[in-house]
């Protein structure tokens, strides 16, 4: 079942009386627990793509909906609601208010959905030990590694249980030993039923998801299913890398 | 790089940041608008109110001594002559004569609240003492049963050109037509009582027998009125006048103290608000410094020295200043222009040109010299940055901790927005104090304003700190009547009235402090009392109440001329003689600027033993009705008993009250006007500093409108913080503050109340304008978009 659906979606940046399009009549659903990957270059406008599913950018034509709710119709309000209530995103930089401390961080977002304020707690800690970050509480990011600011932003994002977690480049600032850890805690989360969508052009990220996605000029230019019961990260990053080489990306 | 070009250099950085920080350039500029606006306004008020007056008596050939004697007494002919032979003696006018009426005036029923010396105008007056008629006829003299009054009469009771004036005199109520409203240079303040109207030349003899018309007034006009003390202290040496005097200094003081007070005021705001506007733009400069932290470096890497990037600064502000400055004096200038022409309008004044150059000299002078110096020591930190560190890191934001705010956040944090508040709230400690200054000194002058206006509003509650007698009613015999009530009668029948609680009857009289060593004979007016001053209200600032024949208390500034304090003892001529007294306590009197002296019944009755006092204040019961009484007197004792206007009710009195309360409201709005740009910079650079946390806000799902409402949280909590600390300090500190102010005419301790509604109302007052304040500036949060701010 589509969880996310666009219908000839575009988005056209006017400059200097220059059209520049970044997305043109794109048709895209995403599948409720699925763990969807997009790919491409840069520029392919793959993360105009995450900001325009978001609500967070606004595009110049077609339709986006979220279950049966048309993203492309919602006031500013209707869509702060509906990304406090139904999606997480997480950033390239792990975006955290500077100066707020991870459990601030955390439960500010937790109470804006009007949670109770007891069980924003508990699962505001159950997150932080889900990934590591249970001692860290008190810390404001500045204090934080690059990994550990990244994990604070998904259990920020993941705080009100969101239908959906978007990710932009979650690994693009970070080292390769503190991806894993991060890409780890993405496919845990997956694991109990997560609908992820995630942007990326590393390898390595891209074949935790279990569809791919090709960008390429603002539309979907390929895909990549994996059955992930039968291949092991390794198999798939082998047959990944073989694919790209194959359709030249 | 050579001098030249890195002037040029700094030049175009100093125009490019104003240009890239426009609105906080704006606010700057505002701040300096205001600040130099109020500034060069008191300053143009300072030295132009003198002006007018001034140019008045110049023009009329006032004099600037005038004696009022009884001919009987005094030796016209030897008087004017010692005058005339004096060097500094321009000219004297002689033999006027004149009438006090005892009642007051009736015009369409209604008595006038002043009293008139009704004056011949003579040929004389053509050559000094001159009147200028301001509407009516213009002529030389009044005819035969017209009155010229002063305007200032006129306009307080809406009299008209050809209106009539009951005149009572001693055949009854005498019709005069007023043909002329006029402003005469003596009399030309409503606050002058009696004041003085002109009759047409030999017309008085109308209206009284000749027998009582032994009154003169005799003008004495001086080449300098500095010269006024010395003279009149010769004057006393080689003669023993009895008659009263009144002088220069004295008329122009009454004239203008109503200016006098709001110039005074008005200084006092200004200097906070220059602390005001120091402290705004020091904290400005410090907040743009750590947010150019990295530019700073990148300059430095370019081969600016540390000077050079002071002087980016230091230049920014003076341009600001260079720009501002003008808006700001040319805002002055009409404010002091409009003032100052309603000033010269009331004494029939036009084309008087004044000079605004010195005050405009000073404010651009001190203004350039302020911003040069804030602008320098506050950039000298942006020298010391090592660009190194500039440029791979950011400025030390300095970690947030709660501190003992921490137990406080934790439980607000279910509600984002009221925690966001806090938290931004203490994230830039500096800015928080310089908006908080802002906002203290803001609700000090509300506070200050609400307070004084209800002081002066309510003086007739609080008649007696002012000096007046504090009763409910004050009357006086009739005595134009065939057969008038005596005093022992009135006295025995009044103490029987069931309403009345206490009755102290007094009387005016003027006594003669003789000249001494370094002072100057003086006359002074005083009162006396026949009774116990207490039952009536009266207090002393020290010492006590004078109760026997040879004691008397003096007034304020009267005791401060002389030297005297209780105990010690004071000679002075009264009713022709000289008698010593003992000074037994010292108050405080507004009427006669602070000058008088009072006496108890006896001590006059050892003078004269003939003495009866001509007024009674009467005090009535808790609970009595004044109407009621008022109405019961006016039904027993029919025409034998007059009842005075009380102070409040006097329409000149009125008029000042009023015009106080409406230049403190405009200074009250001044200041919420510089309170508004301080808010609006604060909540703009607040919007600034947190674009990233604002951005990520929304990301997460937070709604415009509570991440408007976080901001104004943030303000509200400050505010009720400003509030607590500023309220209770305006109660303390506005007491003494306008007790400095107004012990120049009198009032070392002014009678300050409090307006408990009024205080009150500033909190939610305070609390609603900031909210909308930061709440409108805060719009910009709407413009906010969290895609560009995440991806940069």
């Amino acid at each position: 079942m589509a969880i996310l659906e666009t219908i000839n979606l575009n988005k056209v940046y006017n400059s200097e009386n220059m059209e520049n399009t970044i997305i043109s009549k794109l048709d895209l659903k995403v599948n409720e627990g699925e763990f969807t990957v997009i790919m491409g270059s840069s520029g392919s406008g793959k993360s105009t793509l995450l900001y325009l599913l978001s609500g967070l950018d606004h595009s110049t034509g077609g339709e986006i909906w979220f279950h049966d709710q048309p993203i492309h119709q919602k006031s500013e309000k209707e869509l702060a609601l509906l990304r406090r209530h139904s999606i997480g995103f997480v950033f390239q930089n792990a975006n955290l208010v500077p100066n707020l401390t991870v459990w601030e961080n955390i439960l500010v977002a937790g109470y804006l959905n009007q949670g109770e304020k007891e069980g924003v707690r508990q699962r505001a800690l159950s997150l932080l030990q889900q990934t590591g970050m249970e001692d860290l509480g008190q810390r404001l990011p500045s204090q934080l590694s690059g990994g550990q600011q990244q994990r604070c932003a998904i259990v920020r994002a993941l705080i009100n249980s969101p239908r959906i977690l978007m990710a932009d480049e979650p690994t693009g600032n970070l080292n390769s030993a503190t991806s894993q850890t991060v890409l780890d805690i993405f496919d845990s989360f997956h694991q109990l039923g997560q609908t992820i969508l995630m942007v990326t052009h590393d390898v390595k990220s891209a074949c935790r998801g279990e569809r791919i996605l090709f960008f390429r000029d603002g539309d979907v230019a390929d895909e990549l299913r994996f059955d992930r019961q039968d291949e092991s990260l390794e198999r798939r990053e082998k047959l990944l890398t073989n694919w790209l080489l194959e359709n030249e990306w | 790089m050579n001098g030249k070009s890195v002037m040029k250099s700094i030049f175009i950085i100093s125009i490019a940041n104003i240009k890239r920080r426009i609105l906080q350039s704006i606010l700057v500029g505002i701040c300096i608008v205001l600040s130099a606006m109020l500034f060069a306004s008191t300053l143009g008020m300072l030295k132009g109110i003198n002006k007018p007056f001034d140019v008045l008596y110049e023009r009329l050939s006032a004099s600037h001594i005038l004696l009022f004697y009884d001919h009987l007494q005094e030796d016209t002919d030897k008087i004017a002559g010692w005058f005339l032979e004096q060097p500094e003696v321009k000219s004297v006018l002689d033999y006027v004569p004149y009438f006090t009426v005892q009642e007051p005036m009736i015009h369409h029923g209604k008595e006038l609240d002043l009293m008139v010396n009704l004056t011949e105008h003579l040929d004389k007056n053509l050559e000094q003492d001159q009147i200028m008629i301001l509407h009516g006829e213009k002529k030389t003299h009044p005819g035969m049963g017209e009155i010229w009054i002063p305007d200032h009469l006129a306009t307080n009771h809406g009299i008209q050109i050809g209106d009539t004036l009951g005149m009572p005199v001693s055949s009854g109520l005498y019709p005069l037509i007023v043909s002329a409203t006029v402003v005469d240079a003596q009399y030309a303040s409503g606050l002058f009582n009696p004041t003085r109207a002109w009759v047409a030349p030999g017309s008085l003899t109308f209206y009284l027998p000749v027998g009582q018309l032994t009154r003169l007034m005799m003008g004495v006009r001086l080449n300098s009125p500095h010269d006024i003390p010395s003279l009149w202290a010769r004057f006393n040496q080689a003669h023993l006048y009895n008659g009263q005097m009144l002088e220069y200094s004295l008329f122009k003081s009454v004239f203008l103290s109503f200016y006098n007070i709001i110039s005074a005021v008005l200084m006092v705001f200004s200097v906070m608000a220059i602390l005001a506007a120091i402290f705004i733009l020091y904290t400005m400069l410090s907040g743009t410094i750590a947010s150019d932290y990295r530019l700073i470096g990148i300059y430095k890497a370019q081969g600016f020295s540390p000077g050079n990037v002071v002087t980016i600064y230091v230049l920014q502000y003076l341009v600001l200043a260079v720009v501002s400055l003008p808006i700001g004096i040319l805002g002055s200038l009409l404010v002091t222009n409009a003032i100052l022409s309603s000033l010269v309008k009331s004494i029939g004044l036009v084309n008087l040109n004044f000079s605004f150059f010195g005050p405009v000299a000073i404010t651009t002078g001190l203004f350039l010299v302020l911003v040069a110096l804030i602008s320098f020591v506050g950039s000298r930190k942006a020298g010391r940055i090592k660009p190194v560190e500039a440029i791979r890191s950011d400025p030390a934001t300095g970690s947030y901790s709660g501190g003992s705010f921490s137990w406080l956040l934790n439980h607000l944090i279910h509600n984002v927005p009221v925690f966001l508040g806090l938290r931004t709230l203490l994230a830039n400690k500096q800015r928080v104090l310089y908006t908080g200054f802002s906002l203290l000194l803001a609700i000090f002058i509300l506070v200050f304003s609400i307070n004084i206006s209800h002081s002066f509003a309510r003086l007739k509650d609080n008649k007696a700190a002012w000096g007046f007698e504090d009763s409910d009613i004050q009357v006086r015999l009739n005595q134009k009547i065939a057969l008038p009530l005596e005093h022992e009668t009135f006295m025995e029948l009044i103490k029987n009235e069931k309403s009345v609680a206490t009755v102290v009857p007094y009387s005016y009289c003027s006594a003669t402090i003789p000249a001494s060593q370094d002072k100057a004979m003086q006359e002074v007016n005083g009162k006396v009392y026949n009774g116990d001053m207490s039952d009536i209200g009266l207090v002393n600032q020290t010492g006590r109440h004078p109760e026997n024949a040879d004691e008397m208390a003096l007034c304020l500034l009267t005791a401060e001329e002389l030297g005297i304090e209780p105990g010690d003892s004071l000679e002075v001529f009264l009713e022709g003689q000289s008698i010593t007294y003992h000074i037994t306590g010292i108050y405080q009197d507004i009427s006669n600027m602070g000058r008088g002296f009072r006496l108890p019944g006896s001590a006059m009755k050892e003078l004269n033993p003939l003495f009866k006092p001509e007024f009674y204040a009467i005090r009535l019961h808790e609970g009595s009705s004044v109407e009621n009484f008022k109405q019961h007197l006016q039904e027993v004792y029919a025409e034998t008993v007059l009842i005075e206007l009380s102070i409040e009710e006097r329409k000149a009195v009125r008029s000042t009250i009023a015009g106080m309360r409406s230049s403190l409201l405009l200074v009250s709005l001044f200041f919420l006007s510089i309170l508004f740009a301080v808010l609006f910079n604060d909540a703009l650079m607040n919007i600034h500093e947190f674009r990233l946390g604002f951005g990520i806000f929304k990301t997460i799902g937070m709604t415009p409108v509570q991440i408007r409402m976080s901001l104004v949280y943030r303000m509200a909590v400050l505010t009720i913080a400003c509030l607590a600390v500023g309220v209770p300090m305006a109660l303390l500190l506005s007491p003494p503050l306008i007790s400095g102010i107004t012990s120049g005419i009198g009032l070392a301790e002014f009678p300050y109340l409090v307006e408990v509604s009024g205080t009150i109302l500033v909190i939610p007052a305070m609390l609603l304008f900031t909210g909308l304040s930061v709440w409108w500036a805060s719009g910009r949060v709407l413009e906010i978009s969290p895609k560009d701010l995440v991806t940069n």
